[in-house]
């Protein structure tokens, strides 16, 4: 590795794509501490190529991280199930950080009815809908950074978006309903 | 819900995503559809109203700890290149370059921040990809070598708490008290399990995010040592389902004790399709009194009834899969020093008996045999037990004193780190310094002889470390 990136190019890298990817790696981990340390590993990854490696990923870098990090945040989530089985003790820890059931319902109403619908959806069509309208990636980017067909990523956006409209007319008959 | 092609085919071109010629073609069709452009319409206001939902999120960002890490790592680089000896007289150069390109690096991500994007031109243009034009992005062969085993992932809908999540914190689980040491003559015996967590690293480092020093009860030493990953070598034996790595060296907090690691080491080889190796996994550690007066587990001190089944599996469901680890670290007072043991507490001493009359093997080089009972995972359903043992010799008694390897120094901080953060009534000369110290050593050392290793873990730790220091008590 050489003096020059060290002082420059990671910088630029660091502060354009920290937030981006941190937001991606807790969608896929759920939790932010493991996620950021997904992401810190991702740039670590992208030092450790050598030089020559480094200018072949320069046209594609926003691919190559959010692949790197995908894939680590996958394998994270698969070691990470096979050390704490579902057991007794961890329920009683994964119950109580969620909010009363009661407060549960009022913050549902707070979140937009728009990410409700999103929320809804199965996991594949909210990470292509996310990675197309939150990171601005194209079909072909998503392709390349899931693993997916690009026309399988068109019909997954194409099923996601039609699924939260239908969800959105639905909620809204409802709301004349109630209105009237 | 059913859809159609051309559904698919419209969807894309109202997101702008239809390539040529389709493109064209469909433009012709759509002067005569009515219901398609009505339908693109749709598309387009949900994808707005979609896209405006997901740009008020924004993602959490780095911690200083993680910017630490990285300026750790690139200083590393840069020291590992200039002066790959590792001579001693390199250390003050090195240091002052550390702080340097360490300061700098922070000082430069803090402040700069949005100005980063202007000032790197050239990193601007390879970002702009993300918001960029498709055919910028060539699909070739250069792509980046990436995992091709990729399975669809089960994404969660809201954050899921699982056990690595923060417990309650008025509830922490760790214990209060450390391990006694246990004398020999009266228990030559102790156990520890083959899997612990790694919630106590994480809840370590959400302490130092914040701030604060974790309080003793947040601080697991076993789980600190067995976040990392120390590449031990699987047994080579086809029978064996693990191997023991075994090392003893000066206790470096203590310099009259010694430091025995064992690593154990599951099999790379998968008896089953499930990748099971062994169940029913048991350790033993027997130590020789001829050649140790007391021992002490460090860490793995017992926890809460209700939260032993998180941390360890009970041993009858005890499961370990390919290429496991474990490492496990006793404090060792030899014989010579057992005058010593009156002045430590607490000690548990028998009233009513004198030491056993000790074997034949007593009498050699051996500090302690580890023994293994586990049931193997290609006999489902036998209750039949596979048993191995590893003597642990100490080397000093083959003449000489040996340096430590890097892995056993990086295990030592880590285990003193975790000490003076408990404020253990053991930990000896342990500070901050020395265990910077002792991190800095093992990385280069083993930066010698294994460059390629991925070092990004080790490094946080250091970071941590750093943080750790900045943020002690005064002194009393």
């Amino acid at each position: 590795m050489s003096d020059t990136i060290a002082t420059t190019e990671i910088h630029a890298m660091v502060s354009r794509f920290e937030g981006p990817l941190t937001l991606y790696a807790t969608r896929i981990l759920g939790d932010v501490e493991l996620a950021r340390d997904v992401v810190q590993e991702t740039f670590l990854k992208w030092c450790h190529q050598p030089d020559e490696a480094r200018t072949r990923i320069e046209p594609h870098l926003a691919q190559w991280l959010y692949t790197v990090c995908r894939n680590s945040s996958l394998n994270i989530r698969r070691k990470e199930s096979r050390m704490y089985p579902l057991s007794d003790a961890k329920l009683q820890w994964s119950v109580s950080p969620e909010p009363h059931p009661d407060s549960a319902l009022e913050q549902q109403e707070d979140i937009s009815l728009v990410l409700q619908a999103l929320d809804g959806l199965p996991d594949n069509q909210q990470e292509v809908i996310r990675l197309k309208f939150q990171h601005g990636m194209s079909y072909r980017q998503i392709s390349s950074v899931t693993g997916l067909t690009t026309s399988y990523v068109g019909y997954l956006i194409h099923a996601g978006l039609k699924n939260i409209r239908e969800k959105l007319a639905i909620d809204q008959t409802n709301q004349k309903k109630t209105g009237s | 819900m059913t859809i159609k092609l051309k559904e698919i085919q419209l969807t894309a071109y109202a997101l702008g995503e239809l390539e040529e010629p389709e493109r064209s073609q469909l433009e012709a069709e759509l002067h005569h559809d009515t219901d398609a452009q009505a339908f693109i319409e749709e598309v387009r206001q949900t994808a707005g109203l979609v896209a405006d939902e997901l740009m008020k999120e924004s993602g959490p960002g780095l911690t200083d700890i993680h910017r630490l890490a990285i300026a750790n790592q690139l200083n590393n680089e840069i020291e590992f290149e200039t002066s790959p000896s590792g001579n001693s007289h390199n250390k003050f150069f090195r240091r002052k370059r550390f702080s340097l390109a360490a300061a700098t690096f922070a000082a430069t991500l803090f402040i700069v921040g949005g100005l980063a994007g202007i000032m790197f031109a050239t990193y601007q243009r390879a970002v702009d990809v993300l918001h960029g034009d498709d055919s910028k992005i060539a699909k070739t062969e250069d792509h980046p070598v990436i995992d091709t085993d990729i399975e669809y992932i089960v994404l969660p809908r809201r954050r899921i708490p699982v056990a690595i999540a923060p417990h309650n914190p008025t509830q922490p689980d760790g214990p209060l008290y450390d391990n006694p040491y246990v004398v020999v003559s009266n228990n030559p015996l102790s156990k520890f399990p083959i899997t612990v967590g790694t919630t106590s690293h994480i809840e370590v480092k959400r302490f130092l995010n914040r701030g604060e020093l974790p309080p003793r009860e947040f601080v697991r030493i076993e789980e600190l040592i067995n976040v990392f990953d120390y590449d031990y070598i699987a047994p080579e034996d086809e029978g064996a389902s693990f191997a023991a790595h075994t090392e003893v060296n000066q206790c470096p907090w203590n310099p009259n004790h010694r430091l025995a690691r064992i690593g154990l080491k599951g099999s790379d080889l998968a008896p089953l399709d499930d990748k099971v190796i062994a169940r029913n996994v048991k350790i033993q550690v027997e130590f020789n009194p001829a050649k140790v007066a007391a021992f002490r587990l460090i860490g793995f001190e017992n926890r809460p009834r209700a939260s032993v089944a998180g941390a360890y599996k009970s041993n009858e469901e005890n499961e370990v899969d390919t290429g496991h680890e474990m490492t496990a670290v006793y404090e060792i007072v030899p014989t010579d020093q057992a005058h010593m043991l009156e002045l430590m507490s607490p000690i548990d001493q028998l009233r009513y008996q004198t030491p056993n009359r000790l074997t034949k093997v007593a009498d050699s080089f051996e500090l302690m045999n580890v023994k293994l009972r586990y049931q193997p995972a290609d006999r489902p359903g036998s209750t039949e037990s596979a048993m191995l043992q590893f003597p642990v010799e100490d080397d000093e008694d083959f003449g000489g004193a040996p340096e430590a390897t890097p892995d056993f120094k990086f295990t030592a901080a880590v285990a003193s780190f975790g000490m003076i953060l408990r404020d253990s009534p053991f930990k000896g000369t342990s500070s901050f310094e020395g265990v910077m110290d002792m991190a800095e050593k093992s990385i280069r050392n083993s930066k010698a002889v294994n460059p390629k290793r991925d070092y990004s873990l080790r490094q946080e730790f250091q970071a941590m470390v750093e943080k750790a220091n900045s943020l002690k008590k005064p002194k009393r």
